[in-house]
């Protein structure tokens, strides 16, 4: 394709555009500038571009970058199976625990306790309230447990309760910038609690105020459990 | 027979600490740096302010140079950038009278060089100081310099649609300004063609 912008000027005028332009005196203006550069402090090199050969660009973009991210991805999955990295990343992991049973009770523990050096850190959980938010058909309470631990990477609700069935099971937990952790667990209203606590850091360390207590009355709650009032029957 | 060492083997040199590799870079880009910025700037004092300051941020900034792209187009980035700050600070200062500077630098080594060629790099230098910054910036890198247009369009930051428009614009400019001269006949047959063409239009 030929360039219109090329014959728009005559050859004459391209001649003179294109002529150098006269330098008296060049190699004094060469030492000048070089006398200015050598004053110069370099500036440090960016990066590591520069040391990639330009024929090894294609080969760092296309195959060496997709393999150095291979590596790293390998690498983070090695880091994710140890204990340290399973215990900030997995969410439900403490939560699941694991079912022990102790003649006929089950007593809910953590699955993976965290690092000793972990548990063994002070600890000063603050128990901020147990509540019973909503009652399930007479038989269930969602019971809300939090608590202030700002050092816990773990915290387990366990109990042991007299049936398989009953085993606190947490529907929710979240854990907050400020360190409370907040847990949502469905918990039987009849049966009778033996024992119910936090586990932080695999340490029972939180007793709930309502263990050992089989009377909804006597737990703290925002809603109290109101009996449901007797229908009198008229038929009688 | 001795090889000449291409711009990215003298860059690689200086990068190492060979200060005085870059004098040969400064020799081999000097002439051509030297051109652009007295043909943008219209004086020969500006253009030797850029050129010089132009050389040593390239040495300062080496640091960022990237091997894949060409030096030259590198180098003309800092050049063209210095060149605009000039010209935006010289249009601040009262004009010094610049136009016939080129006309006046009479090349004393050769003086049989042709008068109607000085007095049409002359009128040219005039003629283009008449064009606006961008135009003459856009005519000059693409007939003095050479550079095409994508290569423009990496060196001063616009679109490659936007320079052609700058350079036909500027051509006509130029063509309608420069009278022709008497012993140019090429020139003289261009700007005919032209003056048939305004009546024409007329």
């Amino acid at each position: 394709m030929r360039d219109h912008a090329t014959e728009a000027l005559p050859p004459d005028l391209l001649d003179a555009l294109r002529a150098p332009v006269p330098v008296p005196d060049r190699d004094r203006r060469l030492d000048d500038i070089m006398r200015a550069v050598r004053t110069t402090r370099p500036e440090p090199r960016r990066g590591l571009a520069w040391a990639w050969p330009p024929s090894l660009h294609r080969l760092r973009r296309g195959v060496l970058a997709p393999a150095a991210s291979a590596i790293v991805a390998f690498a983070f999955l090695l880091l994710a199976g140890t204990e340290a990295i399973s215990a900030v990343f997995s969410t439900h992991a403490g939560l699941v625990g694991r079912l022990e049973v102790l003649g006929d009770t089950v007593v809910a523990r953590a699955a993976n306790p965290p690092a000793t050096a972990a548990a063994a850190r002070p600890l000063a959980p603050t128990p901020l309230r147990d509540t019973v938010v909503a009652t399930l058909y007479d038989t269930l309470r969602i019971v809300r447990l939090a608590l202030r631990a700002p050092q816990a990477v773990q915290v387990v609700l366990a109990g042991a309760i007299d049936s398989i069935a009953a085993v606190p099971r947490v529907v929710t937990e979240g854990r907050t910038a400020d360190g409370r952790w907040e847990l949502r667990a469905l918990i039987p209203r009849e049966v009778a609690l033996s024992s119910l606590a936090l586990l932080v850091d695999g340490v029972r360390t939180v007793p709930l105020r309502f263990v050992g207590r089989t009377n909804d009355a006597s737990v703290h709650t925002e809603r109290p459990h109101t009996p449901r009032p007797r229908v009198a029957d008229s038929t009688r | 027979m001795r090889m000449v060492p291409s711009d990215a083997t003298l860059v690689r040199r200086v990068r190492d600490g060979d200060t005085e590799a870059f004098r040969l870079l400064v020799d081999r880009h000097h002439d051509d740096a030297l051109r652009y910025a007295t043909h943008l700037l219209g004086d020969p004092a500006d253009a030797e302010d850029a050129v010089q300051e132009t050389f040593v941020r390239a040495y300062r900034y080496l640091g960022r140079y990237r091997e894949q792209d060409r030096f030259r187009g590198w180098l003309w980035r800092i050049l063209i950038n210095r060149c605009r700050t000039l010209a935006s600070e010289r249009a601040r200062r009262p004009q010094p009278q610049a136009l016939d500077t080129l006309a006046q630098q009479a090349d004393p080594a050769s003086p049989d060089v042709d008068l109607d060629r000085r007095l049409l790099r002359a009128e040219l230098a005039s003629a283009l100081q008449t064009l606006p910054t961008e135009q003459r910036e856009a005519v000059l890198l693409h007939f003095a310099d050479g550079l095409s247009y994508p290569q423009m369009a990496a060196a001063t930051g616009a679109g490659v649609s936007a320079l052609k428009m700058r350079v036909h614009r500027a051509c006509e400019r130029l063509r309608n300004l420069l009278t022709p001269l008497p012993n140019s006949a090429t020139s003289k047959t261009s700007s005919d063609d032209q003056t048939s063409k305004d009546r024409d239009h007329a």
